[in-house]
């Protein structure tokens, strides 16, 4: 038995060291090291400025509405994930911020100017559209060092520059490659190389990693990452993971609307939700109970079959990491194990929720419900579907 | 007050496009075309080498009277050729070295159609493409626009120029008793009727470019707009003479004032070119600037 308490004891131990580690890997990430990165005056986040706003924007292809006029705001050095389903419009939204598209009606407004008619933003509003290809007939050092030039950049400039920025995404071994001769990777490649050119306040990244080898997508990551409260950055992408590992804040775009625009921790409700997975059998109902009826607790769901259990917490509720502790504490006290702890639902949940996904809450940790059997013991259950 | 165009911008645009110009497509084709067609003149003007204008007999009688050697040869070459008067013609035949006024006639009948094959690309190769989302972040649409028309006119340039060159120092070797001022002022005359004459035609291939928005739409559209004006307006003029009017749609019939002997007549057909070259490039730009891209 006292081999058992120890054992415990040790897991328990283990269990907190790993929180900790959880919880400064975001700063971590802000420290990061930027090998590569071309050092550059670091911008402070104006706060209250905004670099994007946008208002009532309507987009129409034809008859087609895609946009149905939706506000957004960015504050510049705000780090913005752009997510949404299939044909949400997240691509025309992107290109009309670009300046690509003219708004049927309503506003868009990059740095404080028109981005369709203006001239004012060449070389502060960057962008990796989605659908673009190279140039054909030129290499690819050649292309960005015509680009480097448009940007100001003279002869040697420009082409260090160039070299600068495919290095920067790992092409430094293809300068002499033509568009005709890169995988798709590689273009897209090319493709950030132009959107980092220079020192653009504004990054407009339209599924900046889709199509790429996950090497390749990480480079990128900690290559978004690293522009972190010195530029704005948008990016737009299907990897809810991703976005949640690299943006500050989340904007979801559904049916030609903004559904929801607010920080990760409020959309992921990070300090409102526990999600503890629970391994080695199926607590009893007393485990639950206890839990609940311990203070700042509003209730505790339970999905069996992965083993998630979820707390939602009150806003009176006692710091999150002295709760994880109790709850740990009563895991190991019954003898089972932990598996995962998360602070707040995933992005993922959020999304499926949000746009009426039918799959949602149906796999993974997503959607657990009450902790009772059915008829049972009558737990407050989950929330519906 | 600032110039509404960035030159600088225009200029980078101009020297990339026109690298890009010489290893692409429309460049090679126009290259091989102009010069097939100049060795095929070549060729069929061969037996007119030993005439030197003053050797020339027919220029002893009335304009319009005798034959004309030149347009005999450009008729068979072309045979709807009938566009230049008498007196031009008499000019070019008599006071011109003769296989310079045939490949300055033909030239004038031909090229502008050719220069149509070497700028249908333009801002619709990158409108089609979408390549125009990487340019646009880092300069105007204004910039790129004129940047890639300058860059047509630079290549044309240097091709018709080289091409002129040749001609007329093939002439100096073969010709006899000509003078070489004569046939350096005369090459200059040619070169530069036949540049005003083609650059209204690339800005017309700029407006198409930029109102279709694809390469080969811009082509066929282009060259259909263009044999179209050409075939009806000639058929139309057999009925009355008013309907020569319908060419001036394009710079079609004003290019042969070039021919005429008069400074007034070449001034005019200078001016006239420069204000089609204005209104194609002002509609073209009136398109591109509102087209989503």
């Amino acid at each position: 038995m006292t081999d058992d308490l120890k054992q415990a004891q040790e897991e328990l131990r283990k269990a907190q060291e790993k929180l900790a580690e959880a919880q400064q890997k975001a700063e971590a990430e802000e420290t990061k090291s930027k090998a590569g990165v071309k050092p550059k005056p670091k911008r402070k986040k104006k706060k209250g400025q905004l670099a994007i706003d946008v208002k009532k924007l309507r987009f129409a292809y034809g008859n087609l509405e895609v946009l149905k006029g939706f506000d957004l705001a960015v504050s510049q050095g705000e780090t913005l994930g752009f997510v949404g389903p299939n044909g949400a419009g997240k691509t025309t939204s992107f290109s009309v911020m670009a300046g690509f598209l003219r708004p049927k009606a309503g506003s868009v407004e990059v740095l404080g100017h028109a981005p369709f008619f203006s001239t004012n933003l060449k070389g502060k509003l960057a962008t990796l559209p989605q659908d673009a290809q190279l140039i054909a007939n030129v290499g690819i050092h050649g292309q960005l060092v015509f680009f480097a030039e448009l940007l100001g950049y003279g002869g040697k400039e420009a082409d260090e520059e160039a070299s600068r920025v495919l290095e920067l995404v790992g092409l430094a071994e293809h300068v002499k490659k033509f568009p005709g001769h890169l995988s798709h990777g590689m273009a897209k490649r090319t493709g950030l190389a132009q959107a980092f050119i220079g020192e653009p306040e504004v990054v407009l990244l339209d599924e900046p990693t889709a199509g790429l080898d996950p090497f390749a997508a990480k480079q990128i990551r900690d290559l978004i990452a690293s522009m972190r409260g010195e530029r704005t950055v948008v990016v737009s992408s299907h990897n809810l993971a991703e976005i949640q590992d690299i943006c500050t804040d989340v904007a979801l775009i559904h049916q030609g609307q903004i559904i929801k625009h607010g920080d990760i921790e409020s959309f992921t409700e990070k300090d409102n939700q526990l999600r503890v997975q629970i391994r080695g059998g199926v607590p009893p109902v007393s485990f639950f109970q206890e839990i609940e009826t311990s203070g700042g607790v509003r209730n505790v769901e339970y999905e069996p079959n992965l083993g998630w259990m979820t707390v939602n917490l009150l806003p009176e509720a006692p710091p999150a990491d002295e709760v994880i502790k109790m709850i740990v504490g009563k895991v190991f006290e019954l003898g089972l194990s932990l598996g995962e702890i998360q602070r707040g639902t995933s992005l993922e949940d959020v999304f499926m929720q949000l746009t009426g996904h039918p799959g949602a809450g149906q796999a993974g940790p997503a959607g657990p419900q009450g902790y009772g059997p059915p008829g049972g013991y009558g737990g407050p259950g989950g929330p519906p579907r | 007050m600032g110039l509404p165009v960035n030159l600088k911008d225009t200029l980078i645009v101009t020297r990339f496009d026109y690298r890009n110009l010489v290893r692409s497509g429309p460049g090679v084709i126009f290259l091989v075309v102009y010069l097939f067609v100049v060795v095929q003149l070549g060729a069929v003007s061969i037996d007119l080498i030993p005439f030197g204008a003053k050797e020339n007999p027919m220029c002893k009688l009335p304009a319009g009277s005798a034959p004309s050697k030149v347009k005999d040869k450009l008729q068979r070459a072309i045979p709807p050729f009938s566009n230049v008067s008498p007196e031009a013609l008499r000019f070019l035949e008599c006071e011109r070295p003769v296989v310079m006024s045939v490949f300055f006639l033909f030239s004038l009948f031909g090229v502008p159609f050719l220069v149509l094959l070497l700028s249908f690309n333009q801002v619709a190769g990158y409108l089609h493409r979408k390549s125009i989302r990487y340019i646009l972040p880092k300069t105007g649409r204004l910039e790129l626009y004129l940047g890639l028309f300058l860059s047509n006119l630079k290549f044309f340039t240097v091709v018709s120029g080289a091409v002129t060159l040749a001609v007329s120092l093939g002439w100096l070797i073969v010709g006899r008793n000509l003078a070489f001022g004569t046939v350096l002022l005369f090459s200059v005359q040619i070169f530069i009727a036949l540049w005003l004459s083609a650059v209204p035609l690339i800005a017309f291939m700029s407006m198409m470019a930029a109102m279709v928005g694809k390469p080969t739409g811009t082509f066929f559209l282009g060259v259909g707009f263009y044999l179209a004006v050409d075939i009806i307006g000639g058929l139309m003029s057999r009925q009355t003479e008013y309907a020569k009017i319908f060419f001036y749609v394009l710079p079609l019939e004003a290019k042969y004032w070039f021919a005429y002997p008069s400074v007034g007549h070449f001034l005019g057909a200078a001016a006239l070119m420069v204000c089609y070259t204005v209104a194609y490039l002002a509609i073209g730009w009136a398109f591109l600037r509102r087209r989503n891209v």
